[in-house]
């Protein structure tokens, strides 16, 4: 089964307020799942406002938090070779060549043939992924950003590692 | 406004990884669950481990001024509310309008009651707070059954 929103979790949101020595500390409460993006939004803002008058403190950020489950996937067993320290990273730029990797958990062992950590880029499923990716398989403008918000426009590159070692 | 997908895998020895990377924004939630149970999909076929959850994350941006007092983190206002044996509380931070905070350290606090809340004239913001919210379990916050709050500071 694929992963599809949770109806039994809240939205969580999450007012993050600053003293005048730097300390943070949240305001967390929860919304209706059903809500749509406009209602959220305009929830954060009148509800961050009023909890900012009611501190002394400085509201500097919120989060909105919406939640997936895969109840097939929460039940199932992971199989030995299922070690999430071991990750396939993958290196995508965008507009300004910023890099945004991904690092997906217990990467397929076939997708390093041989003795390489490259991963396979002519393999059919990661190409899919790296296709959607790069804004392809999605459609414009539905495909993930860099931090700056610019399209990832591109794979440069794909390699195993493990935690606590990398490469360039 | 930043928005913010991280996918939860879970290994036969209990371990959680947590690829996560940015998404354009704004959006209809519509979009992004299309795009996160899509992309969800494509790198769950890349894993030995099983894809168990996932989250969306909207980040919004405030400023709401400077501090004005010596606000400190650990001086906060509970307020609690509670609908049969169902409980909830809303912490806020560094909470202001004059309340009495106790200086001597004790974990107890400063307990305030409705009518103490309307002395400090707060009780009608502190009323309109849990208007819209949920407790976990989706049903909603009362916002007539405020029960009481404190404040709880360091010295």
């Amino acid at each position: 089964m694929p992963l599809s929103l949770s109806s039994a979790l809240p939205i969580e949101l999450s007012f993050i307020f600053v003293d005048d020595e730097e300390n943070r500390s949240s305001a967390k409460v929860n919304l209706p799942v059903g809500l749509d993006d406009v209602a959220v939004t305009a929830t954060v803002i009148a509800l961050g406002n009023r909890l900012a008058a009611l501190s002394n403190g400085k509201l500097v950020a919120a989060n909105a938090t919406r939640k997936y489950t895969d109840a097939a996937a929460v039940a199932a067993v992971a199989p030995p070779e299922s070690e999430v320290e071991r990750k396939g990273r993958f290196n995508f730029v965008g507009a300004g060549n910023v890099r945004s990797s991904v690092e997906i958990p217990s990467v397929l062992l076939t997708l390093t043939p041989g003795k390489s950590d490259d991963i396979d880029l002519a393999n059919p499923l990661v190409a899919d992924f790296v296709d959607a990716m790069i804004n392809i398989a999605l459609g414009v403008g539905n495909s993930p950003t860099d931090d700056k918000g610019n399209d990832l426009t591109a794979l440069k590159s794909a390699y195993e590692m493990h935690r606590g070692r990398s490469r360039k | 406004m930043a928005s913010r997908v991280t996918y939860q895998f879970r290994d036969d020895e209990g371990r959680i990884g947590e690829p996560s990377f940015w998404l354009p924004d704004p959006a209809p939630f519509v979009a992004y669950d299309s795009i996160i149970i899509a992309l969800g999909a494509r790198i769950a076929v890349l894993s030995n481990a099983p894809l168990i959850s996932a989250e969306l994350r909207l980040m919004y941006d405030f400023n709401t001024g400077p501090v004005v007092i010596p606000a400190k983190g650990p001086n906060r206002l509970l307020l609690f509310y509670r609908e049969g044996a169902v409980g909830f509380a809303i912490n806020i931070p560094a909470a202001g309008g004059g309340l009495p905070y106790d200086v001597g350290g004790t974990y107890a606090g400063v307990r305030l009651t409705r009518a103490s809340l309307a002395v400090a004239g707060l009780l009608a913001d502190v009323e309109a707070l849990p208007l819209g919210l949920v407790f976990r379990d989706g049903s909603p916050v009362p916002s007539t059954f405020v029960v009481g709050a404190r404040t709880r500071g360091t010295p």
